[in-house]
């Protein structure tokens, strides 16, 4: 007999590939928006090239990705299995490519059916996702404290379509007044709420597995996903009441979570066992200084009353935190999920007797080279930084930080694209064998 | 002491990323001989070993190690020498 490995746990490649694959698509399209569009685009935080971009990024790219991700997680880290994936991941991923597309067209092209559109697509797709999910997640035995910040994440996630569809049929039903107050509560919810927590909540499981380090302590996994979902309530109050010391207070509790998140991943990342520096490693890096910068930036806007450019805090949020952890994240997952199903694809031909039909299954360092993912990471890492320089000087860098960024991302889509290439040639190669 | 320490083949996977202690642990546990069990050592619970290991044919029982997070003993589910081996650990270590 021989020991071999089993899916029982793990969806069909095709699951969290699609998500995955999807995500740089909407990088790019981003990216030529910022090109076609040019620096007056950057004039203020709402111009509708603004919110067309924004949409794109946390929709097309962050949400699509981080979907994708958690369905590919949860079985491996928390032994939950979504029933019938393939299709689950279809009824998911297909309204969420058209939604995002639609929603910003919708603001590119001021077509305002194209608002109901993407309202309908998203509305479905989102909480379709919510619901399926968070009813595994209940029903979970495991008692991680990554279970428990994965279901604020999608509370987080619930309020804040609810408030984008709100929003959004202000857009498009002519009769319907848009509540343009409650763009606050939308943003905060789903940059704070859903992006902060989910990663939090990932990082605990997947840093200490992937980078080989301690364990976030106890204390810290216990209270930083309620404290977040806490203060970010209370933050909402002050956007409904006037209540100027709950949101100082709320504002200083948010501040001090992610120093205090960014600060422990830097300090656990330092000390880790294996002192082998991988691409990934780097991303988190990158994305915890980000993260750092924006506890920064926001406390200097708090409480000096400095004026800091529009866009900076977004910038730094979603392309210096979170699209810079899920870039890195990708590194890890399409690698391990692709040794995954080889493996198993291999131990299928030994239990009929054919060994001589089995393929080399490469390292996991190998399926996406580390130079290919490292070469991609100073593209992403230059983006940000011309990005940010362009946020203060954007006549100057806004034109450079676009073209970079746009590498950028077809990097990221070309490294995905190969690993899945390479998956689907080595599985046409042992079909061939059965 | 002695036919214990023969009996005991001890895999520490600590300090190796994904998917290196799942092949191991695997790899290792094919090579049992009667009577013998695995002790595998660990920096966390590994999830997606149990099914895999219940898959192949093997027995496992899980307990807070010593010097690493978890250890896990592991033997073949018809290798009742190699089962009392490791109730017998368990009950005196």
């Amino acid at each position: 007999m021989r020991a071999d490995l089993s899916l029982q746990q793990a969806p069909p490649f095709s699951v969290p590939a699609r998500f995955l694959v999807s995500a740089p698509l909407f990088g790019l399209i981003a990216a030529l928006v910022l090109l076609w569009h040019g620096p007056e685009m950057v004039s203020h935080r709402w111009t509708p090239e603004i919110l067309a971009v924004t949409h794109f990024l946390t929709l097309g790219f962050l949400a699509m990705s981080m979907l994708g991700a958690m369905m590919q997680l949860m079985p491996v880290l928390m032994g939950m299995v979504i029933p019938r994936a393939v299709l689950f991941s279809s009824v998911i991923h297909t309204p969420l490519f058209l939604g995002s597309l639609s929603l910003g067209m919708a603001w590119l092209f001021q077509i305002n059916q194209l608002f109901i559109v993407a309202t309908v697509l998203l509305g479905f797709s989102l909480s379709a996702f919510i619901v399926v999910v968070s009813d595994r997640l209940l029903r979970s035995k495991n008692r991680h404290a990554t279970r428990s910040m994965m279901l604020l994440a999608l509370l987080a996630l619930f309020i804040t379509a609810s408030l984008g569809i709100y929003l959004s049929l202000g857009h498009g039903v002519q009769t319907f007044q848009l509540a343009r107050q409650l763009t606050g509560l939308h943003l905060s919810w789903g940059l704070i709420g859903w992006v902060l927590l989910l990663i939090i909540a990932v990082a605990y499981q997947v840093i200490p597995m992937f980078q080989i380090t301690d364990e976030y302590p106890v204390s810290h996994q216990r209270w930083m996903g309620w404290s977040v979902f806490a203060a970010l309530l209370c933050l909402s109050a002050t956007h409904i009441w006037s209540l100027p010391i709950v949101k100082i207070f709320a504002s200083t509790a948010l501040i001090a979570c992610l120093i205090i998140f960014s600060l422990t991943t830097l300090w656990i990342l330092h000390k880790r066992r294996r002192q082998l520096a991988d691409t990934t490693m780097r991303f988190w890096q990158l994305a915890m200084v980000s993260l750092l910068l924006l506890a920064m930036v926001w406390s200097a806007q708090a409480y000096i009353k400095i004026d800091m450019p529009a866009l900076l805090p977004g910038i730094l949020m979603i392309h210096g935190f979170a699209m810079t952890t899920v870039n890195g994240m990708m590194y890890k997952i399409i690698p391990f999920i692709i040794w995954l199903h080889l493996s198993v694809h291999n131990k299928n031909l030994r239990d009929k007797g054919e060994r001589e039909s089995q393929v080399k299954v490469p390292h996991m360092r190998k399926i996406i080279p580390e130079a290919a993912s490292l070469w991609q990471f100073r593209f992403h890492m230059s983006s940000l930084i011309l990005l940010i320089l362009a946020s203060v000087w954007p006549l100057l860098f806004f034109y450079p930080a676009a073209i970079i960024f746009a590498a950028a991302q077809l990097f990221l889509l070309f490294n995905l694209s190969k690993a899945v290439y390479f998956y689907n040639m080595k599985l046409a190669e042992l079909s061939s064998q059965y | 002491m002695s036919q214990e320490l023969l009996q005991e083949i001890l895999l520490d996977v600590s300090d190796l990323s994904p998917p290196e202690p799942l092949e191991l642990t695997l790899e290792t546990a094919d090579r049992l001989l009667p009577g013998q069990y695995l002790r595998m050592q660990h920096r966390r619970d590994p999830c997606m070993l149990y099914g895999n290991l219940e898959n192949n044919g093997f027995k496992y029982s899980q307990r807070e190690g010593s010097t690493t997070a978890v250890e896990l003993f592991i033997w073949r589910e018809d290798d009742a020498q190699a089962a009392d081996a490791v109730q017998l650990v368990l009950k005196t270590s």
